[in-house]
């Protein structure tokens, strides 16, 4: 397989009970849309992350179907609101080629 | 490949080797649409409570950030977004499925454009109503064209 992809997951705002975060999540994977070619004039197959699912300590709060309109690096913000007890964000990955990834991050309150 | 290229070329515009390709590359970027099939034209839907920012005047259509913030009607909470690029060869960008009942919701992407279009972010709520949006933009380049 080739070389495994940076993810990163990151919030903007205070981490408090009840606020709604931004969590930013971005993964430098090359999205090969199938539609450019390379430099001998072959066609690059297509291979993008086509799902991205995120849970707050273990429930699924976001399920997202991507398509080649994502830039590479992929990147989605998207709101979190902070449970009282504070918890985990975990977000994962698949692509055309099989792949998949998880990132998480803990909410400390 | 060759076979587009001879259609949509003709022989006169093909010396300049930059443009042929450029012209190539768009062919095959529009060689394949899809269709993103809808109960009602979005042009007749409410925009209410949808914010868009997007770039008037981008420089490349390789990554155009768009940024929505959706508020749901009185009563009614969010299910899904789409974001639609009418012109893009595949025109569903994003289809994001909402599990909580977040009555406002902000999310922030980067897209790529294959040509000047305008973006449509549409929101679906539990009743099974829609709301959508557009924000038109400009590029100076496709996206479906390699920079190198």
């Amino acid at each position: 397989m080739s070389s495994p992809i940076l993810t990163r997951l990151a919030w903007t705002g205070p981490v408090k009970a009840g606020a709604n975060l931004e969590a930013r999540w971005s993964a430098a994977h090359p999205m090969d849309s199938g539609f450019r070619v390379d430099d001998s004039g072959r066609q690059i197959p297509k291979n993008i992350i086509h799902t991205v699912r995120a849970y707050l300590n273990d429930r699924l709060i976001m399920e997202a179907d991507l398509g080649t309109a994502m830039t590479s690096p992929v990147y989605l913000a998207f709101p979190v609101l902070v449970p009282p007890e504070g918890g985990i964000v975990k977000v994962i990955w698949k692509d055309d080629l099989g792949q998949m990834g998880e990132t998480q991050q803990r909410l400390v309150l | 490949m060759n076979k587009i290229r001879k259609l949509t070329i003709p022989p006169q515009v093909q010396s300049p080797m930059r443009r042929s390709g450029m012209a190539w590359a768009i062919g095959t970027c529009l060689a394949m649409p899809q269709q993103v099939v809808f109960s009602r034209p979005l042009n007749e839907l409410s925009s209410d409570g949808i914010e868009l920012v997007f770039p008037r005047l981008a420089d490349t259509g390789n990554a155009v950030p768009l940024e929505a913030l959706v508020t749901a009607p009185t009563g009614l909470h969010l299910k899904a977004l789409k974001v639609i690029l009418p012109e893009n060869p595949n025109p569903e960008a994003l289809h994001l499925k909402i599990m909580d009942k977040p009555v406002q919701y902000r999310l922030k992407t980067r897209l790529r454009l294959a040509a000047s279009q305008s973006v449509w972010l549409v929101a679906y709520f539990n009743d099974g109503s829609e709301r959508a949006n557009h924000a038109p933009t400009i590029i100076t380049s496709t996206a479906c064209l390699d920079e190198s």
